[in-house]
This record gives C-alpha cells, structure tokens and sequence, in this order.
C-alpha cells in the first residue's frame, strides 16, 4: 500500500516525467535532430551570404545589405522541412508497429503524457534546430554587418526573419498533417501515403475551389477584382505564394491551426490502444473524410482542366484501388457494390454543388462583378473563336477580334452593355450540366467570348496582392479600367454581338 | 497479486469494420485467473490461443472492454502506477534493433523509477553483451538477453515473459532462465511466461494455465495439474473394457484406444479417485500411469479437436 502511494506521488509530477520521456525519445531519434540541423545550419548560411552592400552616393560608407532568396538555401530549408515528415513517422511508429506499440504503451506513463513527451521531442528534434540555426543565422548576419562593414543591416533583411517564420510554419503544417494520419490510421503503409494524399488536397483544393470555381462560375477569373486564392489557403503552403504581403498573418492563422490539428491528433492518440495496432485504418470516419475530399480534389482539378469525365473515371479508380488495399479482409462483389455506390453518392453531391454553385452565380459572387462606369478613354479588344475552320483533334478556326479605341464613358457603356447582354443571355442558353462537363463544348456550336477594356490611364503602382477591384482606382481625373471577362455562349449569340457591335461607329473589326 | 476476472477480447476484422463483440476474432472468451505474488506462473497454450493478448492486457497494452484486470487491485490500463510494476518482455526484439544495450539501459530509466544501474552493471558483466554495439548487430539469443538484463534491472515486482526464451541455446535458456530464477527470488517477485515449450514450464513455474481458443482450461497449481489426470490401462479376458463402461464407472475420458483385450484411455481425475473405480470392471491388470504436463496439454487439445484433423 505504502508502495502504491509513494508510486501515485511521484506521477503527480507529469511535467518532469514528459520532460524525462522526451529526452529518451530524442535519444533514439537524435540522428534525425543532427541531420535536421545540418539542412537548416546550410540553408541559413546560404541566405545570409547571398547578400549584398550597397554603398551611399559618396561611395565611401556602405549604408545598406540587401539579403536574397537563395535557391539552393530554399532547397536545403525545404529538405529540413521534410525530415519533419519522417520525424513524426517514427516518433508515432507505437501507433502502427505492435512491437513498438507493446514496448510504449507497458511503459510506465500515461497516455496523455506519453503523448505529450512525444510532441516535446518533436519540438526537440525538429523545431529546435530551427530555432538554433535561425537564432544563429541572425547573430552572424549581425556580425557580418556590424562587425565588419560597421552598421546594422538594413530592413531588406526582411527576407531572413521570414524565412525564420516561415519554414517552422511549414515544418508544423507537415507534423500535424503527420500526426493525424499516424493516430487515424493502423499501419504504416497508411500513415505515410494518407499523409501525402492529404497534405495535397490541403494545398490544392482551396486553391482550385476558389481560382476555378466560385470566380469562374461568378464569370471573373480570380486575379480580378477575387479576393488572392492565398486567402482562402491558410493552412498549407500557400503562404509561400504571398512572401510579402500577409505573409505573417498567413504563417500565425497555419501554426494555430496547424497546433489545433495536433491537440485533435492528441485525443485520438490517447483513446486509441494498441487493438487497432496493424489495421490499415484505426478510424473510420477520417478515412471517410479523406476520401470524399480526395474525389472532390480531383474532380476540381479535372474540372478546370475541361476533362470533368476524365475526373470522374481517374477519382472511381482512385477510389477503388484505395478501398482495395485499405480492405485487408476478403473482397467480394458485395465490397464493389458497397464501394461503387458510396462513390456514385459523392460524386452526385459534387455535381449537385456545382450545379448550385453555377446557379446562383457562385454563391453570389457573380454580384460583385464590377459594372464598367467610368473611365477615361476606354480601349475595347473583344474576340471569340469563330468555326470555320477545324480539323480532327486540333482547332483551327478563326479568331475574330473587334476593337474600339479612346471611347468616352457613354461610348463604353454601350459597348459594355452589348456584350454584357450577349454574354449574360448566351451563357444562360448553356445547359448547367454541360457547363460541368465543358469538354463536350463544340465549336460548332459554341465559343467563348473574350472581353477586355482598359483605361489610357492605368494605375501602374498595383497593390500586391491585387486583392481589390483594380478596375476603379481613383486617379488625379476620372478613374482607370482594367475588365476581364471571358464566357462561353453558342456561337450564334457570339456572332449576333459581333453584328450589334459593329453597327456602333466607333467599333471595328480588327485583322491582324 | 494480479486478478483477472471474466476477461473477454474481441478483435476485428482486418481492414476496417467496428467492433462487435459477437463478430470478430475472439482472442479470449471469459477468462478468469489469479496470480498470487512470488509464483512463477506459466501460460500454455496452442498458437493463437490467446497467451500474448491476455499477458498484453495484464501490461495494459489492450484496454479491458469487458472483465477486469488489476494489478494489486488497481486497474492497469493507462495507470502509470499499476504499470511501474510490471516489466514485459513481448516475443520479439526487433523493436531494440536502433538501441546499443546502454542507450536501451537508459531508455528504460527514464521511464522506470526503480531502475538500478547496480543490477545492470552486474548482469551485464556477467552475460558479458557489447554495451555500445547497436541491438541490430546482436543475434536473436543476445538481444534475448539484452532485453531480460533490462527487463530484471527494472527492478518491477511482476516480469512478464512472452516466448521470452525463443532464440536462445539450451546452454543460454538454462543459464537465463536460473538467473531470472535468482533475481526473483532475491527480491520476492512475480514471474509470468508463456511458452510453448511445455517442460520449461513443468520446470520452471510452480502454477500454470492452459488456454485454447480464447478459453481457459485450466489453471492451478503444476502439481494440481498433473495430479488431476491419469492414463489407465485395463487388460480382460473376456473382452476390452469400453468407453461407455468406463463412463459408467464416473470417469471423464480423454482418449480411448484398444489393442486386442487391452483398453488404453487416459482420464480426468485424482490417483485414488481413478483407481477406486478401476476394481468394478473385473480386468486381471490394471495399471494407473501418471501423465507428464506434455501429456496433459495434448490430450486437453486434442479431446477439443486441435491437431486431430492434421494427425487423421
């Protein structure tokens, strides 16, 4: 009894045992820890020395270092990243080995703080290095300038605290994706290409949901006047893209995420024993989830690569083969049935959601397309394909272009409202689903017309990112156009708006 | 003392699919033993009979759905106390292969309070293992040896064994086994190994189990055990003694075979019990031979049908 107190007093101090257990976890892993060091030592040294001094007018004081993004320390950081990969793979190798299931969970320790000392020497393994190469990377930059050219670098240092920030950010995205997939599933086979399969639809559905999709069915491509799809990419590497802008914004929401998924990851751990240890998959409604996103992620992509049918066949393949190796049991015609029908489901609500999206103009988006109203002196250059001429597999048809030049506001908006009309009335005659499937458009019967219009004057100086209307920044006088807008319509409305247009004077046809 | 009562285990089908009690693998159907302190007790059983489940739900490893296990009358699973009590050694090693002996020392340190360096210096000169060679580098038999140096370094009250002895020579599994012996009996502790090898447990523990098909056959005390069953042979003139005779009589029979006159069968129950009722089937000899713990375990298997499709 007195035993048994003594023992329940000394758990009583977690704190130190996931200290303890960390430590002893680092000390397996430590080759993973030294290698990490070694991309990130190699990369932050590769940023700092791709700098350059620029010397004041006299020539004589150089008054500013300028650090760059060097290639190769991008490809060394990357790598870094990476290993986090690997890292968290073996660390929760107790999740999917039942050797090392049974060694772990005999320990003496509880599952939240077996846990625990496992994220602990995550942070020890992989963001430790980080942090030691980033803090030592900046201490050298601060020699180098100060030492020997005698000042502080200058603010284009930027480009190395953001790095400093921006590579742990990926580091945890690539953990928590990890460490999901290792809790969720049984093997590792699973754990390692769910991983993967993940982290892509993380990074590319946003990306085609809002660049393809809600834009295009609101009939404006995304870098008009849509908020960056970057927005919409928090978590993931999207942050990338925006180096400058949001890009701490981007890196502090994907952490906080990227820290909530963890704590998720934690739960499962912890209810999880070592029963489901070797199964493919431990949950099933995580493998649920990945496989309908994983259908949609493909049908978006074909989506906007015009192949919807094509999207539909490589996602019931993917699907299948999937279901095939995850099901370790016996296959029968039944587990086909069963399979088939769940994939006809998720593949009806995607087209229902699309169908819906197109209808109301992507979610509405299609109100906040902007109306051509003021200018000065507008250029128009608006083109469609006409069918003349094609030949089997390629087009080779007629490129038609009208254009006008200098017109006033007035002259605009009559041009404007001619082909708004023809776009609008000829992109409703358009059935939705063959919207959908715009591989089967024929030129024959359709094409697609090309809108654009802009201002003599242009604002030239362009926030970046072009995450506002850009067609209507204020200037001195008047304001500036900038129009984008491409729909597809049956041909025969193209050619009506060609005719109404050219009745207009000021319109004319152009050949090149 | 380790209780466990009415445990029953159920796992599912490979690939994914929850788990129903009533579908499924049933690796352990209600099984109850208890293991009192300072004993040595042996698991027996077929393959898969349910030997490494049942010792990894006394580890806690397997969470108990339905039954219980406790460990000096604490739950064990997810219970650091009840768990710092007990060290167990699973049937394979190569979950060490990244550690040297050192590294795999220090490993267990962090974890276990009590461990002692002491006894691991001692051990390890005495087995004589490299210390700072990697665990992939040993034979089976060494990471073997590794793995109980730890495992008795610990200094845990119970040491759990499963196939533990696997790999090593008869030299070494004689040499490991006395010192385990040695360890355990210095500081009062308890052992629990599962075995196939049926004479190393007739040799090494003083309690055993038999378990088959997730159900428990027996378990008691060795000496219990053998005692509880015999082999009879019965030899009469006027015809062999047949099986309904001797159910008659109140014997349980296990095995039954006859060569000409001579009656053969091998039956439940003690000495004195057996042979009292040898006497009404009036044979001119009839003889009682005790059976060796080999003998029992075939005969408890093979009167539930195991082995007797691949024999016939």
């Amino acid at each position: 009894m007195a035993q048994t107190s003594s023992t329940n007093a000394r758990y009583k101090m977690s704190f130190k045992k996931i200290v303890r257990a960390a430590l002893a976890e680092l000390r397996v892993h430590k080759k993973l820890a030294i290698i990490t060091f070694v991309l990130y030592g190699v990369a932050m040294l590769l940023f700092i020395f791709n700098s350059e001094v620029w010397m004041s007018y006299d020539g004589e004081i150089p008054d500013l270092m300028h650090f760059y993004l060097s290639g190769w320390g991008v490809f060394f950081a990357v790598c870094g990243a990476a290993v986090s990969y690997f890292t968290v793979l073996n660390v929760f190798r107790d999740m999917n080995n039942q050797q090392i299931c049974d060694v772990s969970m005999a320990l003496p320790i509880k599952s939240s703080e077996r846990f625990f000392s496992k994220l602990l020497s995550l942070v020890f393994i992989q963001i430790l290095p980080q942090i030691v190469c980033v803090l030592g990377g900046n201490g050298i930059k601060i020699l180098y300038g100060k030492l020997i050219f005698g000042f502080l670098p200058g603010e284009a240092d930027d480009i190395l605290l953001q790095l400093s920030v921006g590579f742990p950010t990926g580091t945890l995205f690539i953990m928590a994706i990890v460490m999901l997939c290792v809790c969720c599933c049984g093997a590792p086979a699973e754990s390692s290409y769910f991983s993967i399969i993940l982290m892509g639809i993380i990074n590319v559905l946003p990306l085609c949901f809002i660049t393809y999709l809600i834009s295009n069915c609101a009939g404006m491509p995304y870098y008009f006047g849509n908020p960056e799809p970057i927005d919409y990419g928090y978590w993931g590497f999207l942050f990338l893209v925006d180096f400058y802008d949001k890009f701490v914004l981007h890196c502090v929401v994907g952490c906080v995420i990227s820290i909530a998924v963890m704590f998720v990851s934690g739960l499962i751990y912890m209810k999880r024993d070592a029963k489901t240890v070797g199964n493919p998959i431990a949950s099933r409604t995580f493998f649920e989830i990945v496989l309908v996103l994983g259908c949609v992620t493909v049908f978006m992509f074909f989506l906007m690569t015009d192949g919807m049918i094509w999207g539909f066949l490589v996602a019931a393949v993917a699907y299948i083969i999937i279901n095939i190796i995850v099901c370790r049991a016996k296959i029968n015609v039944l587990s086909f049935v069963k399979w088939g029908a769940k994939y006809l489901a998720t593949a009806a609500t995607f087209t229902l959601a699309i169908v819906i999206i197109i209808e109301t103009g992507g979610f509405g988006y299609i109100n906040l397309r902007p109306d051509a109203e003021l200018l000065d002196g507008a250029n128009f250059m608006i083109g469609y394909y006409d069918d003349d001429y094609h030949m089997p597999n390629e087009y080779t048809g007629n490129t038609r272009n009208l254009r006008a030049d200098n017109l006033t506001p007035e002259q605009a908006d009559k041009v404007m409202s001619i082909c708004k009309k023809y776009m609008a009335e000829g992109s409703a005659k358009i059935n939705p689903l063959l919207k959908i499937f715009r591989v089967s458009y024929n030129y024959d019967d359709y094409t697609r017309i090309q809108v654009r219009a802009d201002s003599n004057k242009t604002y030239d100086e362009r926030p970046f990112p072009r995450s506002q209307f850009n067609w209507n920044y204020k200037l001195d006088s008047g304001y500036c156009l900038d129009y984008r807008q491409d729909v597809s319509v049956p041909i025969t409305d193209a050619r009506e708006m060609a005719q109404e247009l050219l009745k207009l004077d000021f319109v004319y046809e152009y050949v090149d | 003392m380790i209780e466990i009562n009415n445990v029953s285990m159920v796992f599912a089908k490979k690939g994914l699919g929850k788990v129903d009690i009533n579908d499924g693998f049933k690796a352990l159907d209600n099984v109850s033993i208890s293991i009192p302190d300072g004993c040595i007790y042996g698991f027996l059983g077929s393959n898969g009979a349910g030997k490494s489940t049942l010792l990894r739900m006394m580890c806690g490893v397997y969470r108990t759905e339905q039954g219980s296990v406790k460990i000096d009358g604490e739950d064990v699973f997810d219970n650091p106390s009840a768990k710092s009590k007990i060290f167990f050694v699973n049937d394979e090693t190569v979950q060490y292969a990244k550690f040297t002996l050192d590294g795999l020392a220090k490993y267990y340190a962090s974890y276990y309070e009590d461990f002692s360096f002491g006894i691991y210096e001692r051990l390890v000169k005495q087995l004589q293992l490299p210390r700072n060679k990697r665990m992939s580098e040993f034979s089976k038999g060494m990471k073997r040896q590794a793995v109980v140096i730890i495992g008795l370094s610990c200094n845990t009250k119970y040491l759990l064994l499963d196939e533990a002895f696997d790999g090593l020579d008869p030299a070494m599994r004689r040499f490991i086994k006395q010192l385990i012996i040695n360890e355990l009996i210095d500081r009062q502790a308890t052992m629990v190994v599962s075995s196939h090898n049926i004479v190393e447990i007739n040799e090494l523990c003083d309690r055993a189990m038999l378990i088959h098909q997730g159900q428990m056959i027996f378990a008691d005390e060795i000496d219990n055990i053998k005692s509880g069953f015999g082999k009879i042979q019965l030899a009469r003139k006027s015809g062999a003694v047949t099986p309904e005779e001797l159910k008659n009589a109140g014997l349980e029979v296990m095995q039954y075979s006859v060569m000409g006159s001579v009656a053969q069968a091998v039956v439940r129950g003690s000495e004195t019990d057996i042979t009292g009722k040898l006497g009404a089937f009036g044979c001119e000899i009839s003889e009682f031979i005790p059976l060796t713990l080999e003998e029992i375990f075939i005969y408890e298997l093979e009167a539930r049908g195991y082995g007797s499709n691949i024999i016939n």
